[in-house]
């Protein structure tokens, strides 16, 4: 096994996410049996009046302030729709909601915080190795998202697994003799952290 | 490029940007808000009485609605309503002009990192039409003051460090004081930033030959520095102002805090205050990196929900991404380590206020965008590569395409949608009760409207703005005659103020039980909804 995967499965195991949802196995199933039916009914109701209203708004005639036809028409339609969802999409890959209490119930960090600036660092060196590997991961997280319901586990999971792989590589890249000064740092961050997930948990 | 033609094409790009940001000023955004009309009527006072609405001599921060505005933007508008009279124009052109000129400042900043014409020329023409600096700039936003100071600031910094120019040093420092004078956001970033740019220029600024200059910065900061910590130690004017902000007043964190009252020993371990704030303040600061928010709908401009527009155009999320290749893999060093410190330090002051996602405290972020997007720009105007021509070609059809949604969202969309939220209808109300009031007895103006949600305005400030008087006459004691801001009361204020106008929302009347003949004037908001009524009470 090479360094990075090591730190990788280390991050892993030091992760509220992972645990949280190792220790709700059949909530996790229920979830991930459910993705199928709830992205048909995602696609499904792309264009849904509720989901038109917004553009709808927009498209008032006859006042001074109103857009000219073809205007509205070229702006204010379905293709909008269908951006502001790829867009939203998009928003997932917003390091605060692993980084800080947004991806979990129990309001705990999915990932100690403190490794943030190692996933910076991992995205440099990420995109330092490979531009198109790296756009390609995000773009597939993102389109995971887009297709499946946005709060589905599977989708989270694998973003979460992405921002792991960058700490992963950011650590590696760290100079030996910062590793050594930051860990004992970094440890009680994360026993700190575990010890809120299974304080909220109970 | 010859010298001759990139300065035509950036003389012609400042004159883009001025008539951007010049253009129907008056009627774009659709009315005074209620700071700028706060900082018109300040500079108002300024120019008749040379005190400011409280009545403190030429002073170094404007107590207004105890925010303690900034004076330097105030102080820029007082020669403007000197020359152009008491008008939106006046009220707005200093900050649009502003505006306008930093398209040179982000120019010469992106020379001096080593970007070539090209780019610095993209960068410029960028910053010109940013929805982002273009919104800011029409409405007498400080920031965009504070951002030109930032600009010059950093630009001069490295013309200091580059050797270019004279007294450089001292031009930085008093362009960086300047930017913290004039923006309360810029009072966090600036300290840090320039913490941050003598850090890693530091080999450069500890030689020999930087003593002198090193010297005249310090001094030059001092001076700037000195009544500003006077101000801080001896008034109320800092500690107000950050405190009105501060991310402890928010709602969210408020209803989780304990407030030191923890139930037990695990709560106080492990669900302790600071820490939670330590978490609502990163959960801010990440919010400011959503792509949605950058790119597609955080500017603000049409209520929440509906179609917006983000504080970059849409196809710069592609030469961004690019953008943030190039500086990631470049060697020129001192882009990357500027765009960095930029890109991390531009969102903390607006992250540590209450407000999740504030476009407006988040300006000073916005030279880290343009700089990342012309790093991404340089990519492929440099590149080989035979694709990279087709996609600059596309991504220019695209923001063109961008732009003209922006045209209609803020021309169109944004005044019948917002016009509440920006006082409308005070302007109209203010020149009627002034051209009316030896007919009535008393006008009474309400300070409460509202069709989406209910505001509260500044009615006396619009008063005394366009009617030329100080807006105290208009608080006074309701049985005095004139006018007076009071809510409508009805039905006892209709024996009690007979010979009257009440001029307030409809709802805030028994509109049922209103004679109509009693209504003499009706006001609309741009959404068509009515906004004011005028009911009149009998005559004596």
């Amino acid at each position: 096994m090479n360094g990075k995967l090591k730190i990788f499965g280390i991050l892993l195991l030091m992760s509220p996410f992972f645990w949280w949802t190792f220790s709700k196995p059949l909530d996790v199933l229920k979830n991930i049996a459910e993705t199928p039916k709830k992205s048909f009914v995602e696609v499904k109701e792309t264009f849904s009046d509720e989901r038109l209203a917004p553009v709808n708004a927009m498209r008032v005639p006859g006042t001074a302030y109103s857009s000219p036809t073809l205007i509205s028409s070229l702006f204010y339609n379905k293709l909008h729709v269908v951006m502001t969802k790829a867009m939203n999409s998009l928003s997932r890959l917003e390091p605060g909601l692993y980084f800080t209490s947004g991806a979990l119930p129990a309001k705990v960090e999915a990932i100690p915080l403190i490794f943030f600036p190692m996933a910076l660092m991992g995205l440099a060196e990420a995109l330092r190795a490979s531009l198109k590997v790296t756009l390609g991961i995000a773009l597939l997280s993102a389109a995971a998202s887009f297709i499946v319901a946005s709060e589905a586990v599977i989708m989270e999971t694998a973003i979460f697994v992405t921002y792991l792989y960058l700490i992963a590589l950011g650590i590696k890249s760290l100079p030996k003799r910062w590793l050594y000064l930051g860990t004992p740092v970094f440890l009680m961050y994360v026993l700190f952290v575990i010890g809120r997930t299974i304080w909220r948990i109970g | 490029m010859a010298y001759w033609l990139r300065n035509l094409t950036l003389g012609c790009i400042v004159v883009l940007a001025l008539l951007l940001r010049v253009y129907a000023l008056d009627r774009l955004p659709v009315h005074l808000a209620i700071d700028e009309i706060a900082n018109g009527y300040n500079a108002y006072t300024i120019l008749s009485e040379a005190k400011d609405e409280w009545g403190v001599r030429l002073p170094f921060t404007f107590k207004s609605y105890d925010d303690y505005k900034p004076p330097v933007h105030i102080y820029a508008i007082v020669p403007f309503l000197a020359v152009f009279g008491n008008s939106e124009l006046s009220v707005r052109l200093p900050i649009a002009i502003i505006g306008g000129l930093s398209v040179i400042l982000i120019y010469v900043l992106a020379k001096r990192l080593k970007l070539g014409y090209s780019t610095a020329l993209f960068t410029s023409f960028l910053l010109a039409i940013s929805p982002w600096h273009i919104h800011f700039s029409r409405g007498t936003f400080e920031a965009v003051l504070a951002l030109f100071f930032a600009l010059g600031g950093v630009a001069a910094f490295y013309l200091w460090i580059d050797k270019k120019g004279l007294n450089m040093a001292a031009l930085s420092a008093a362009s960086f004081s300047l930017a913290v004078w004039s923006y309360h956001a810029q009072r966090l970033f600036v300290p840090l930033f320039v913490v941050f740019l003598f850090y890693i220029h530091r080999k450069s600024l500890l030689r020999l030959e930087f003593r002198t200059s090193l010297r005249s910065f310090i001094a030059t900061a001092t001076l700037f520095a000195v009544p500003l910590l006077h101000l801080a130690t001896t008034t109320p004017a800092i500690s107000t102002r950050a405190a009105a902000t501060s991310i402890l007043r928010d709602s969210i964190l408020k209803s989780q805090l304990h407030q030191e009252f923890y139930a037990n020993i695990g709560e106080q371990i492990f669900d302790n205050d600071i820490y939670l704030i330590l978490q609502h303040w990163a959960g801010q600061y990440f919010g400011y990196f959503d792509i949605s928010f950058l790119f597609w709908d955080g500017l603000e401009l049409t209520l929440a929900g509906l179609p917006d527009m983000g504080l970059m155009y849409t196809p710069d999320l592609l030469l961004f991404a690019l953008g943030i290749f190039a500086i990631v893999t470049t060697k020129n060093k001192r882009l990357r380590q500027l765009a960095i410190g930029w890109g991390l330090l531009g969102p903390l002051p607006a992250s540590v206020t209450m407000n999740p996602q504030h476009p407006l405290r988040a300006l000073v972020w916005l030279p880290f965008f343009i700089l990342t997007i012309g790093a991404g720009f340089e990519l492929l105007w440099r590149s080989k590569h035979k694709l990279s021509k087709l996609v600059l070609v596309g991504y220019f059809g695209v923001l063109c395409l961008n732009a003209f949604y922006f045209t209609d969202i803020y021309t169109k969309q944004s005044p019948r949608l917002m016009s509440e939220f920006w006082q409308y209808g005070y302007k109209e109300i203010a020149l009627w009760a002034c051209e009316h009031e030896g007919e009535y007895d008393n006008i009474y103006v309400s300070e409460a409207f509202g069709d989406f949600t209910q505001i509260t305005g500044s009615p006396q400030h619009y008063l005394g703005f366009y009617c030329k008087r100080d807006y105290l006459e208009f608080l006074r004691d309701p049985s005095v005659p004139g006018i007076t801001i009071k809510r409508p009361f009805f039905p006892q204020d209709l024996k009690e103020h007979p010979n009257s106008v009440f001029i307030a929302a409809p709802w805030d009347f028994p509109i049922d039980k209103i004679d109509k003949e009693r209504i003499i004037k009706r006001q609309y908001f741009l959404n068509g909804k009515l906004s004011f009524i005028y009911v009149e009470t009998d005559k004596r």
